[in-house]
């Protein structure tokens, strides 16, 4: 336990917008050497928190102390001077420049007044292989995936002088193995000495790293605690003020007839990072879980069977039908619906009500229906209305924008757009991405309902647990090729995660039913 | 606690939201009444008259630049796509009815806007340089047409659609204000409208939502060629004649237009009342500075600090309104 007197000291600080207290009176303090986590569900202020500790809003009132002293900081600059550095949960890269330049943007490595674009490029390779990363510093942002864009957005912290580093959710696109490296590296940096303020939703990385605790609760510190001896649920309850109903992991029920035909036919389908022809099939009400480490092809091959990215070859089907993969608009029109991974980027409409949200993939009228020409306001609202109540949308007006709602919230809302196109097959990629951990929760039930009403469901997960959680079967892919499919009573977080790196379980175990036409594909 | 706080203040921002909402509105009232107080000539019904109809032709463009705008878009050739309309409804007017030349008009202008939006969807070159590369072409065909010539139109019929008087108020704005609620009734209640907004607000998602992206902006800039080629008519009407450098410019009035009645170049936002406010703001202005006698060029001056003045007006407003919805989705 740190001792030394505190590098960072939040104090009291209130922060309220028109209508909103998003912080009040929060009290934090950080010494050299302390990992602490902040936590509490979306909503709580954690993000308004790093922010104001970001220097990129101003508190309402309260003061901030640095090393003992009172400071302002009047942007993200004057809280870097300070030597707080920040890696944040929205990426903040330019996506046309490269690694290193994105690394060094803002404090360029110089030589005489220009930029040394070889020094920059050598110092962003040690710095990311202390990482461990497999990143080459001359690749354009906008080349990479979400999970190396973190990476590189966690390297760019790295790169500055700090003494005190704040991580939002650093792992949230991040697989397994990453993970572990980005706690090695976080251990490490302790080590050094740098205080750092941990936020994740992720609690067995919380209890791993940190010493100290803060919880928010609707704005307010409800508690500052020492790690030492809490265990998961302890801090799940003081989260969301109560203890979580247990999620049923070991039994099994499936919801659908191993007789009925698959709804959803995959054949030796290829597409961009998927190496190796892969064929699967999913019946009506099955939940299929998709495994595999970030490069696995996991996202590529629900984005190509979705028409998001274009099938090299293969068929894909619904029913008998042959699904048009040349755009999301055909594959909507054969049934088929995709929550995408990238909420912010490939979900919500920003612009939009909740409601236009929720009914804008409502499939076409035909032409002799008014409705295809002119909106039915009314009708809108009534079917807002029952799907609200069903899908537990929490929002005061329908005509709210879709921003004003937490993560768990617009999911919500995405999964009523899939509703009411009355797609037979859903494919949703990581669904509790960036979403609390009661609104994680509905979504799993909400996932089983849909299943249950006999939707054929594939879901795309970085978290062992969650497909543990509410798959039936689980498809394991690997390095862009499907290794093995594990039959219902072998979905384990462990087998997940041992089948992810590579190892293949069905093998040892008997063999499964499950995996036939696969295995010709091969 | 929180709760009690919160709906105390939200009467006062349910004021304050309604002026904040309706302030070009408001501020146009308010120069217009000064104006007609120290100024007797502003107020004549020959000035009136005469403002409407200025508003009338960069004003109907704007409408249909404000949708464009709104979807992500812009349109730069619509100088060009003007005098192509105009050119061609003088060329068949001979030949045919005032209902038939105006017909061939609007046909031509909603295939020219397609032909843009084909362009940039097809091609995926962006609505900025595709429309730049349009307007050359449609300048030019304008021009090789005529010869360079300017070609006149001697039915007075067909002039009236110009110059007559409907209701006691100016044809090209009644027809500019039907365009404005036609506008308004897209944007608002058709699913076409709301696709438009939502692809303005961003194309991804918009498309994995199922939208069909490249009709709704290939729709989009046929009715803005449709519009277009209607303040095509009521101008060729107004002037008796149709020539290549009968708009040049009216691209940058329409976006200005858009703009100052508070269409997000960014996108996704727009209104069109703010669209008619600020057509008729441009126009009034234009007579007030030449009433109250200031040079021309001087004039240019003020019609540009309004338009910085209103951008940046709108930026402050944004960043205020931005703030709630910001931080409830903390």
């Amino acid at each position: 336990m740190s001792t030394k007197p505190p590098i960072l000291e939040v104090r009291q600080i209130t922060k309220s917008y028109p209508g909103v207290t998003a912080l009040k009176d929060a009290t934090l303090t950080l010494r050299p050497g302390e990992i602490r986590a902040l936590l509490g569900e979306n909503g709580a202020g954690k993000s308004t928190m790093i922010k104001i500790i970001g220097g990129l809003q101003a508190p309402t009132s309260g003061e901030l102390h640095v090393n003992g002293a009172p400071v302002v900081f009047s942007g993200s600059l004057d809280s870097q001077n300070a030597g707080i550095s920040v890696v944040s949960q929205e990426f903040r890269l330019v996506p046309q420049m490269t690694v290193a330049e994105n690394i060094f943007l803002g404090h360029e490595l110089t030589r005489g007044g220009l930029i040394s674009r070889r020094e920059q490029t050598e110092r962003a390779r040690e710095l990311l292989d202390q990482l461990g990363l497999d990143i080459s510093p001359g690749r354009r942002i906008d080349s990479l995936t979400v999970a190396d864009q973190q990476l590189v957005e966690i390297t760019r912290a790295l790169s500055r002088d700090f003494q005190v580093l704040i991580m939002d959710e650093p792992t949230a696109a991040l697989n397994e193995a990453e993970v572990q490296k980005l706690l090695a590296m976080v251990e490490k940096l302790r080590d050094r000495g740098a205080a750092i303020l941990y936020v994740s939703h992720r609690l067995p990385e919380v209890l791993r790293l940190a010493s100290t605790a803060t919880v928010l609760r609707d704005g307010q510190v409800v508690a500052d605690i020492s790690m030492e001896g809490v265990q998961e649920p302890e801090l799940v309850e003081l989260m969301l003020g109560k203890a979580l109903e247990a999620e049923s992991r070991d039994s099994h029920e499936r919801g659908w007839n191993p007789d009925d035909a698959a709804v959803l036919e995959v054949t030796d389908l290829r597409t961009a990072g998927i190496s190796q022809p892969i064929s699967f099939g999913v019946r009506p009400g099955q939940i299929l879980g998709v495994a595999g480490l970030v490069g696995s092809g996991r996202a590529e091959l629900l984005k190509a069977i979705f028409g998001a990215q274009r099938v090299q070859s293969g068929a894909v089907r619904v029913g008998d039908a042959r699904v048009d993969t040349s755009s999301p608009a055909g594959a909507i029109g054969s049934g088929i619906f995709m929550l995408g991974e990238d909420r912010k980027a490939e979900g919500i409409l920003p612009h939009l009500s909740v409601l236009e949200n929720t009914v804008i993939s409502e499939p076409q009228r035909g032409l002799f229906d008014p409705r295809r020409w002119v909106i039915g306001r009314r009708e809108e609202r009534k079917t807002f209305g029952e799907l609200k109540e069903g899908l537990r949308i929490r929002v005061d007006r329908p005509e709210r924008l879709i921003g004003a709602l937490s993560g768990g919230n617009q999911q919500k809302v995405l999964f009523g757009r899939a509703v009411l196109t009355q797609c037979r097959v859903l494919l949703l990629n990581e669904p509790t991405r960036g979403v609390d951990v009661g609104a994680k929760a509905e979504i799993y039930q909400l996932i089983r309902k849909l299943a249950a009403d006999g939707v054929a469901i594939v879901v795309s997960s970085s978290e062992a647990a969650e497909l543990a959680a509410v798959s039936d079967d689980c498809l394991v892919l690997y390095a862009g090729a499907h290794l093995d499919t594990l039959p219902p009573e072998l979905v384990t977080e462990d087998n997940i995660v041992a089948a992810s790196l590579g190892q293949r379980i069905t093998h040892s175990a008997s063999l499964g039913a499950a995996s036939t036409s696969e295995e010709v594909a091969n | 606690m929180t709760t009690s706080t919160s709906t105390a203040p939200s009467r006062g921002t349910t004021v304050s939201a309604a002026v904040s909402k309706y302030s070009l509105q408001l501020i146009v009232l308010v120069a217009v009444v000064i104006m007609a107080v120290i100024e007797p000539n502003f107020r004549s019904s020959g000035n009136i008259a005469s403002m409407l109809t200025q508003a009338s032709f960069a004003g109907a463009i704007a409408c249909g630049m404000t949708l464009l705008i709104i979807a992500g878009m812009i349109d730069l050739s619509v100088a060009g796509l003007l005098a192509v309309c105009a050119v061609t409804a003088s060329a068949v007017l001979p030949y045919t009815t005032i209902g038939g030349a105006v017909a061939v008009a609007l046909i031509v202008g909603a295939v020219l806007g397609a032909i843009n939006g084909l362009v940039v969807t097809k091609l995926k070159i962006p609505a900025f340089i595709a429309t730049l590369g349009m307007l050359n072409v449609y300048l030019a065909i304008a021009f090789i047409s005529t010869n360079g010539r300017v070609q006149p139109i001697s039915s007075s019929h067909y002039h009236a659609l110009g110059s007559g008087t409907l209701l006691g108020l100016p044809i090209p704005f009644v027809i500019f204000v039907a365009v404005c609620v036609l506008s308004w009734f897209i944007l608002q209640h058709t699913p076409l409208g709301r696709n438009m907004r939502a692809i303005g607000s961003s194309e991804v998602a918009s498309r994995m939502a199922g939208i069909r992206v490249d009709r709704v902006i290939i729709t989009t800039f046929a009715i803005s060629g449709v519009f277009t080629a209607i303040a095509a008519v009521t101008l060729s009407a107004l002037l008796s004649s149709a020539n290549g450098t009968m708009a040049i410019g009216i691209e940058l009035s329409a976006i200005a237009i858009a703009v100052v009645g508070g269409t997000s170049l960014r996108g996704g936002n727009g209104s069109l009342l703010g669209t008619f406010t600020a057509a008729f703001l441009f126009s009034a202005m234009n007579s007030s500075l030449n009433l109250l006698g200031v040079p021309s060029y001087w004039q240019n001056i003020a019609v540009g600090v309004v338009l910085i003045a209103a951008l940046a007006l709108g930026a402050r407003r944004r960043r205020a309104t931005a703030v709630p919805g910001g931080a409830a989705a903390l």
